[in-house]
């Protein structure tokens, strides 16, 4: 038994803690939110710093998923817009597992940084024997400025992993952000000319495997934004005075920041089994990854709401930044699927292992 | 990281199983103490420290096995999953000895240890009364000097066990005119001495495991105080810390655990309609999240504890998730005897989702209130103002002026 982070990983966790902060995501959220300015991009550093690509390896020198939800844990304090949930924790995993020669063009495309991917989830896309694409993909993190998107795509005889580019064939639907720091878009695809990546079950085990690390990831980057509601509102309410006292000193101020912080501790052990156990024990890994990601919805959205109710007012006001935090919380409960999804595919899990 | 056993955890858990599967009659014999029940739950601890499973972690001199924190807490999972009852000695192997060892003399560690582990003597706490539970410090029972010993008069509340037991930890006024947490001497407290009255308290599962005790100028020698005069406090926090350590887990020591969940919906699932199944699964997956939490949890306070070093908040965080669970849990469980939960059995005679449910609002209160421990939390680990007292500096007035 050795749960907890080693001291590369505690190394790691101080190094991302540090740019991070140099690289907060909220001025830029506001000011896109304002409509009159842009958010700070740092996909060009995390991949100078080996983070971009930190599972594209395999054997002894690849990362661990652990590593990247270490990382990812610091950027969602800050809410930094970043590829870590899109694209390390999901295209590259995904490319390199699948491991056919136009996979990994593309993959080495990415680390090169010559093109930025979205990875979109959707219901209805055609391929036709033409090799164009077709319907409309589901919200993709880091759509709006993504220049390649990839996507499964039905034919008859199956589905397919397809690349497309963005262009007047792919079109990102225009659409006001909820929180602009995912960068989320849907897209319209008509006719648009697409690359296949690859095809059959080992294409659809690597898509599912992909989609669970990103989960995770999620959940890391939740348990971030989690803390950093939970620091907040605790520091307010050490400071702030009503009836003559400091406001955490009232036992209901106190307890709702107690009950937020539990969670945030209940939710690190879910994550870090998750990420452990994509690396480790990769059967469980589907199990673990929805627990994960069922708790983080409760619990961000808990401590965001929290942050608001211990501010009083102020905390309700566009100028305060506690509605940030709020607007990750609500976007990422639905992201990736939502706590009801998760449950229920826990719940069936669970009960597949019982024998009627 | 790393979950699963090493090669030494893994030989010793198959040592374990083996060992409580064939004795399984011995030791697999339903949860719940009660009197008739107690001679056969010491003949069950005898069995297990025999085998060395009773004070894993103490020392050999001592009773124990000499093991590790990771060792204790194989054993723990091997019993729950054997579905073997709690010991009957838990509160003397998991509170009074630990607080024996840390603070006792050498002739007390030899003379009580390892009967304690054994279960030749059975031990209780007599800490809470009627005027002082989560306040505990507030206590009015009065220890007086009488040549070269003591007498004690007073009344103990929530005595878990104490019609059974054989010896217990007890907390007393020795100075009055201090402030309250100062005056306070722990002393060992012979169940069957003169003065000691003891009545047991029918709780709302139906049974009577608390119990009210009476002390009316009750001798003790001075041989039987534990630790330093008025330095009780210091010991009854590290009652208090094992016992926040030894609460928690995922409900499977209560028989509500993940396993018992998911074997319950399994059944109940064919007679529920798609949306009610919809819901119920909802709610199976939440319960089972929380539990596996829970278990994680557990295990960074393992983790902690294997290296030597003092478990985090984590432990903290994890009973109070826990307790919450296990309402929740209870609640699920009797959701799914349909019409029966409104009875208190089946048909057939089976009412333990019944019996759970009745006995879970008692492990939020158990052990440290939600709310002291929420305060707990609040104060030493997020650092909030703590709320103002008017009673810490002032000399104790036991409780009488309320």
């Amino acid at each position: 038994m050795d749960f907890q982070l080693s001291a590369d990983q505690l190394a790691l966790q101080e190094m991302a803690r540090d740019f991070f902060a140099g690289n907060g995501g909220i001025a830029g959220a506001r000011a896109v939110l304002a409509g009159d300015g842009e958010l700070p991009d740092v996909s060009a550093d995390l991949r100078k710093l080996g983070l971009l690509g930190l599972l594209a390896e395999s054997g002894d020198e690849a990362g661990t998923v652990l590593d990247l939800a270490v990382v990812a844990e610091q950027a969602g304090r800050t809410l930094t817009p970043t590829p870590l949930a899109g694209t390390a924790a999901r295209a590259v995993p995904l490319l390199r597992d699948v491991a056919t020669p136009p996979a990994a063009e593309l993959l080495g495309r990415i680390l090169d940084g010559a093109v930025r991917v979205a990875v979109a989830d959707v219901r209805e896309v055609e391929l036709s024997a033409d090799g164009t694409v077709s319907g409309v993909t589901g919200p993709a993190p880091g759509g709006t400025i993504a220049g390649t998107l990839i996507m499964p795509a039905w034919r008859a005889d199956g589905a397919a992993l397809v690349s497309v580019q963005v262009s007047s064939h792919a079109v990102a639907a225009s659409r006001p952000a909820l929180d602009p720091t995912r960068e989320l878009a849907t897209f319209e695809l008509t006719s648009a000319p697409a690359t296949v990546l690859a095809t059959g079950e080992a294409a659809t085990a690597a898509w599912e495997r992909a989609r669970d690390i990103a989960v995770v990831v999620l959940a890391a980057e939740d348990l971030g934004t989690t803390g950093e509601c939970v620091r907040r509102a605790v520091e307010y309410a050490k400071d702030r005075t009503a009836f003559g006292r400091r406001i955490g000193s009232f036992q209901a101020v106190k307890h709702a920041l107690v009950d937020a912080y539990v969670a945030e501790e209940q939710l690190r052990s879910l994550v870090w089994l998750a990420a452990w156990s994509a690396d480790a024990d990769p059967r469980n890994l589907p199990l673990y990854a929805s627990a994960a990601a069922a708790y983080a919805a409760g619990a961000a959205e808990r401590a965001a709401e929290t942050l608001i109710q211990v501010h009083g007012g102020i905390g309700f006001t566009w100028e305060h930044d506690a509605h940030l935090f709020w607007r990750r919380a609500k976007v990422d409960r639905a992201l990736l699927g939502d706590v009801h999804e998760h449950r229920a595919r826990v719940a069936r899990l669970q009960l597949a292992g019982v024998s009627a | 990281m790393d979950i699963e056993d090493s090669a030494e955890g893994a030989a010793f858990r198959g040592e374990v199983r083996a060992f409580v599967s064939a004795r399984r009659d011995e030791l697999s014999i339903g949860r719940g103490a009660a009197p008739e029940r107690v001679p056969d739950l010491r003949r069950a601890q005898a069995l297990l420290h025999s085998a060395g499973l009773v004070g894993v972690t103490w020392p050999v001199e001592y009773g124990g096995r000499g093991g590790t924190p990771v060792q204790k807490v194989i054993v723990e999972q091997e019993l729950d999953r054997a579905e073997v009852p709690r010991l009957i000695g838990w509160i003397g192997v998991g509170m009074c000895g630990p607080a024996i060892m840390a603070h006792g003399t050498e002739e007390q560690k030899r003379r009580y240890l390892t009967p304690m582990l054994n279960a030749d003597e059975v031990w209780c706490q007599l800490f809470s009364e009627p005027g002082a539970g989560s306040d505990l410090a507030a206590l009015s029972t009065r220890a007086v000097r009488d040549g070269d010993g003591w007498r004690i008069s007073g009344q103990k509340v929530w005595t878990t066990g104490a019609q059974w037991c054989d010896y217990g930890i007890l907390l007393a006024r020795t100075d009055p005119s201090k402030p309250k947490h100062r005056g306070l001497t722990m002393f060992l407290l012979d169940m069957r001495a003169p003065g000691l009255t003891v009545r047991p308290l029918r709780e709302m599962t139906g049974a009577a495991v608390f119990n009210e005790v009476f002390l009316d100028d009750v001798p003790v020698p001075d041989s039987a105080r534990l630790g330093e005069i008025d330095g009780g406090w210091a010991v009854a926090l590290t009652v208090l810390m094992n016992e926040r350590y030894s609460v928690g887990g995922d409900g499977t020591v209560y028989g509500a655990g993940p396993d018992a969940l998911t074997r319950a919906v399994a059944d109940a699932l064919p007679g529920l309609g798609t949306d009610r199944r919809a819901e119920i699964l909802q709610e199976y997956a939440a319960c089972w999240i929380e539990g596996l939490a829970c278990r994680m949890t557990g295990n960074r306070m393992l983790t902690a504890l294997s290296e030597g070093r003092e478990p985090g908040p984590e432990g903290s965080a994890g009973k109070l998730a826990s307790s919450a669970l296990l309402k929740r849990a209870a609640d699920l469980g009797l959701c799914l005897q349909g019409d029966d939960a409104l009875f208190g059995a089946s048909a057939a005679g089976d009412g333990t989702w019944q019996g759970i449910a009745t006995f879970a609002p008692g492990i939020s209160l158990a052990g440290g209130t939600t709310e002291v421990m929420k305060n707990i939390l609040g104060e030493r680990v997020l650092g909030l103002p703590p709320e103002p007292r008017l009673d810490k500096a002032a000399a104790a007035t036991g409780g009488k002026e309320r």
